[in-house]
């Protein structure tokens, strides 16, 4: 790298120019001299120190001025030869009047600038509070369950990268939003200050944009480790068998479904997924949804009278866990539970005082069986024994007589047999 | 650029018409002019200079008559004269009117 440049990663922000006049004056009293700008990295050449020099930034407006430029150098003010959205000048003759020297011109110079600065703050503000607002909930209702819920949706590490990322992010974020109200409180005014401090602000920002970065980095790497796919062929139940039967707990839906497994020619199914995946609280979790219809024209139902005259088609979606301890089993089933049961009252399929117990059905070999849902939205399960969890949902047509399939092996195979 | 019509001239727009009022000049010429003029009492600089070219032209108070490379020379339209003349008249009743107030009161 060349001794007379420095490359240095600026953080200021892009749009404060009072402090970035500062931080290049105070750069050539030391010998620095601006070359080139960008977003993130400013580029200096080498040089003999000038203390007298003064450098002025203005936004830049369309096409470059040949007039413009003629004024500014007649009143001792030259151009620093650098692309970017700001014109920047400097002097080093000390008698040389300041750009502005008075609010009003000023003011009229820099109203399309403050004006976009209030478009984006306003922009900034809904964002922000739209997000906090967002995720305030989440916070606020943190349990044991919630958490091992994001555990294992995003993993340990990136768990705790996250914090820093919000955290960075918010202040940076803030200090955007003050910086800029000033800028434009200062503009309105027709004033503008000189010789701001940039010295702590840059320290701050760098740290803040590296550990950013740092927390991207592991929130990515954390979302690309521990994946494998699964083929169809490959997939299978990690229990010996299904702890429960559809028939156990719902015998009518059961009979329906089987009805109609019978009668109809599924296709093959669009949009299979399976994966396999661990991380710090499971040592296997496997995923797997699909969808399937029939394709069939219209098709009556006696036992409802109602003639379908769309595509049938069936989503569903599938996880199983084995957890390291049976206590991360239960509390993270529990957390699981109490979201969708939240969701479920939000939207109205459930009445508002549903909990664990009142979706709790009586299964043999089980730990835990539950159970809601109904023809007309998604149907859910969940079953726990021992370490092992397994959630189910299913989502058919609205007006559909397909309920909840219990059975993946028979489905599946059944599916495999009519394709051969 | 405010997109508002001028109403009220500020002080450095008063002696930037004042210079066209005179003679053609070029842009660059003005600041100088209005230094020596005020005796250094008014100082423009090369923002405000030229924010108030452009808001003249916008305003039809000026116009362009000639370029040599990068330096344009400007004169003066009949829209700028009768302006100049109604800020000077302007200008010329507040002075009096602040003498008449003196007067009345035994100051000045």
């Amino acid at each position: 790298m060349r001794k007379d440049r420095k490359y240095v990663f600026e953080t200021l922000m892009y749009r404060d120019f009072e402090r970035r006049e500062s931080y290049y004056t105070d750069m050539a009293a030391e010998g620095w001299y601006l070359k080139k700008y960008g977003l993130c990295v400013t580029v200096f050449e080498r040089g003999e120190p000038e203390p007298g020099r003064r450098y002025r930034l203005l936004p830049k407006k369309g096409t470059p001025d040949p007039e413009k430029r003629e004024l500014f150098l007649a009143g001792g003010w030259k151009q620093v030869e650098a692309s970017g959205s700001w014109d920047i000048y400097y002097t080093d003759d000390s008698s040389a009047e300041e750009l502005f020297t008075d609010g009003i011109s000023y003011r009229s110079y820099m109203a399309d600038f403050s004006g976009g600065e209030l478009l984006w703050l306003i922009i900034f503000l809904v964002t922000g509070i739209w997000m906090v607002y967002g995720n305030l909930s989440a916070l606020l209702l943190f349990k044991p369950g919630t958490w091992m819920m994001a555990v294992d949706e995003v993993g340990i590490c990136v768990l705790a990268a996250m914090p820093v990322f919000l955290i960075c992010s918010g202040g940076l974020w803030i200090d955007y939003f003050i910086t800029s109200a000033g800028i434009i409180r200062r503009i309105k005014h027709g004033t503008v200050r000189h010789g701001l401090s940039w010295k702590r602000k840059t320290r701050i920002g760098r740290i803040a944009t590296v550990l950013i970065l740092v927390s991207l980095a592991v929130v990515l790497a954390g979302s690309l480790s521990g994946r494998g796919d699964l083929s169809r062929d490959e997939l299978q139940n990690f229990h010996a068998e299904h702890p429960v039967q559809l028939e156990e707990i719902d015998p009518s839906a059961n009979r329906v479904i089987q009805r109609c497994i019978r009668t109809n020619v599924w296709e093959d199914p669009n949009a299979f997924e399976a994966s396999v995946d661990s991380n710090v609280l499971f040592r296997n979790k496997i995923t797997v949804s699909y969808t399937v219809g029939d394709g069939k024209p219209p098709m009556y139902h006696p036992e409802t009278g109602i003639t379908d005259f769309i595509y049938n088609q069936m989503d569903y979606q599938a996880r199983y866990y084995e957890a390291r301890s049976e206590r991360i089993a239960r509390i993270f089933l529990e957390g699981v539970i109490s979201e969708d049961i939240r969701s479920a009252v939000r939207s109205g399929d459930l009445p508002s005082d549903t909990d664990m117990n009142k979706i709790q059905r009586n299964v043999r070999g089980v730990d835990y069986a539950g159970y809601y849902g109904n023809a007309d939205t998604a149907q859910h399960l969940y079953l726990r024994r021992g370490r092992y969890i397994e959630i189910a949902s299913y989502s058919g047509m609205e007006d559909s007589r397909y309920l909840l399939s219990r059975d993946l092996d028979k489905f599946v195979k059944n599916l495999q047999r009519r394709l051969l | 650029m405010s997109k508002k019509p001028l109403e009220i001239l500020t002080e450095t727009m008063f002696y930037v018409l004042m210079a066209f009022y005179r003679q053609e000049m070029c842009g660059t010429e003005i600041a100088r002019y209005v230094r020596e003029l005020t005796k250094g009492e008014v100082s423009m600089g090369p923002g405000t200079l030229y924010t108030i070219l452009s808001q003249f032209q916008r305003e039809d108070l000026i116009e362009k008559t000639g370029s040599e490379g990068r330096k344009i020379t400007y004169a003066i339209t009949e829209r700028g004269r009768q302006m100049y003349q109604s800020e000077l008249r302007r200008l010329r009743r507040c002075l009096a009117d602040a003498e008449a107030a003196g007067a009345e009161r035994g100051k000045l």
